[in-house]
């Protein structure tokens, strides 16, 4: 049997996030009333209930990237993409700080759509997001 | 400074294919596997430290045994369970199949945060490259067994068993009122074991080496290996492997750490977020449960933070509280509540708007979570905060203090 948590995650993977009618039909299928299976889904941080843009920048805040600067990364990225209610001037990227991604030993850290860049400073994380809006013009 | 490698030295030589250790306990039988398991002395490495022995005898004699794998690895600090699952996929496949064999457990539960996609993948791919073991020990042991691969979605608190449980189960993951313990009525009411991956990983080493030979390594309470994650204002920042009790938290500091760049230390934290600072004259402390228990903080998941003269204490604190806050799963009042006002009251303090009083106050907040909060999330939270007050209060009144001369 397949569990709530990997049919919200196939929904998401195939759609790029979970829409009302996914919503609907999964909390059918579950036998839960549609609040509460929207209450399960916002409890989590993975699942998006609005499109995603094309990137998700995941800068981690916790301890260990915390001593190693990286709120100065965060607000350095911030300004470089003019962010704007967690999302960029440009409209390709979504911006989040996030828990621990268990880098600890090589922050900084910060994913693009789950690909790992360590070892951080300002000026290597706006390279490598302007790399990728390089690729995506 | 030498590294003990116990677990990494079977990690680096790879898998060699024959699964040595499983056949062996297939051979020894459940009872005595479970005899070896005791005499080894393995404690759970999730944090809380208990005894995987006693927690499986709870579930000893009960049919349709589930077990679930704890790799929601969300312990700011910690990623060894990271590098176990990226590169000894097969030791803990091994260590899950004993396990299932000796707790007679058909349905079994690799539980990974979703952050861990490489971790993911790894596990997968070692899953296929194997699944001719599977077809095997499910024709000659147990044609019922099942093990399920799940991705969280992203939730701290889902590294507490109970909440673990509810997730699985579909529900809110927030944690359950204990007792009953997940051994006697976990997911779907059937009695439950949750270790975590490192715990796991060492069955294979336990079997083959034997329960003497793993209880030969360390100390009384805290026997064989710990993996430690090093990080923050180190030189050397990395996964190392200790024999524990025989090493102490100043020597992995210095001697694996190699110092902090020739800055002064100003303190450590030794098992992540959840567990107490330690000052730079309290680092002759030797790494192992008790040890740290009486240094008055915790050896946690082995998540060893450095932090130099150039850190805040009170920058620290902030973002501890502030991670506590958000990460609470909100069921409990205490760790709710109590979590929202420390991270308040350090904001106003940060702002130069604080009070002396507020922290005591913190302080006080933090040990009623501690006392009456349900679930590991809520009894720690403020470990780190408090001892932070605690050792560096002029950090913080040093803002207090800002806030006068305005």
């Amino acid at each position: 049997m397949e569990l709530l948590l990997e049919k919200l995650h196939e929904a998401q993977e195939k759609i790029g996030y979970l829409p009302e009618s996914e919503i609907i039909r999964i909390a059918d299928e579950q036998g839960l009333s549609q609040a509460e299976l929207f209450g399960i889904i916002t409890f989590y941080s993975r699942f998006y209930l609005q499109p995603v843009k094309k990137f998700i920048i995941r800068v981690c805040k916790s301890v260990s990237c915390g001593i190693n600067n990286a709120t100065d990364i965060r607000q350095k990225l911030e300004d470089y993409l003019e962010i704007r209610d967690g999302y960029s001037k440009d409209g390709l990227f979504a911006f989040e700080t996030v828990e621990c991604l268990g880098h600890c030993a090589d922050g900084p850290v910060m994913t693009v759509n789950d690909k790992v860049y360590d070892k951080l400073t300002a000026e290597k994380a706006i390279e490598i997001i302007s790399a990728y809006q390089h690729r995506s013009k | 400074m030498f590294e003990y490698k116990y677990l990494k030295k079977f990690i680096e030589a790879g898998p060699s294919g024959d699964f040595a250790s499983l056949r062996k306990a297939l051979e020894y039988g459940r009872d005595n596997c479970l005899n070896e398991l005791e005499k080894s002395g393995l404690v759970g490495r999730g944090g809380a430290g208990f005894s995987t022995a006693a927690k499986w005898k709870f579930a000893w004699n009960s049919p349709n045994v589930v077990l679930i794998c704890n790799g929601d690895e969300g312990e700011p600090g910690s990623f060894k369970d990271r590098y176990l699952l990226e590169n000894g996929s097969f030791l803990l496949l091994e260590g899950l199949l004993i396990s299932a064999f000796m707790l007679n457990s058909s349905e079994v539960y690799l539980y990974v945060r979703d952050e861990y996609k490489e971790a993911l993948e790894s596990f997968r791919k070692c899953l296929d490259d194997n699944m001719d073991l599977i077809v095997w020990y499910c024709e000659q042991i147990d044609p019922e067994f099942e093990l399920k691969v799940i991705s969280g979605g992203g939730a701290y608190v889902c590294g507490d068993e109970t909440s673990l449980i509810n997730s699985l189960e579909g529900k809110r993951p927030h944690s359950r009122i204990k007792p009953p313990f997940p051994a006697e009525k976990g997911l779907s009411g059937l009695p439950t074991i949750v270790n975590n991956v490192e715990t796991l990983s060492n069955l294979p080493l336990i079997i083959r080496d034997g329960g003497a030979k793993f209880s030969s390594l360390g100390v009384e309470g805290s026997r064989g290996s710990k993996l430690i994650c090093l990080s923050g204002k180190v030189d050397k920042p990395g996964l190392y492997e200790i024999e524990m009790g025989k090493v102490t938290l100043e020597e992995i500091v210095f001697g694996f750490g190699g110092g902090c760049s020739g800055k002064n230390l100003k303190f450590v934290i030794p098992g992540g977020t959840s567990t107490g600072a330690l000052s730079l004259q309290e680092l002759q402390v030797a790494v192992d449960y008790d040890s740290l228990r009486a240094a008055g903080t915790s050896l946690g998941t082995g998540a060893v933070i450095v932090a130099d003269e150039s850190v805040d204490a009170l920058d620290v604190a902030c973002n501890a509280a502030d991670f506590f806050m958000s990460e609470t799963c909100g069921i409990c009042f205490p760790c709710k509540e109590g979590n929202r006002q420390i991270d308040y009251l350090l904001k106003l303090t940060r702002q130069g708007k604080g009070e002396e009083r507020y922290l005591e106050l913190i302080q006080d907040v933090a040990v009623t979570a501690s006392c009456s909060a349900r679930c590991g999330l809520g009894q720690s939270c403020g470990n780190l905060v408090s001892s932070l007050i605690e050792k560096f209060r002029s950090d913080f009144l040093k803002h207090v203090g800002e806030a006068r001369h305005d």
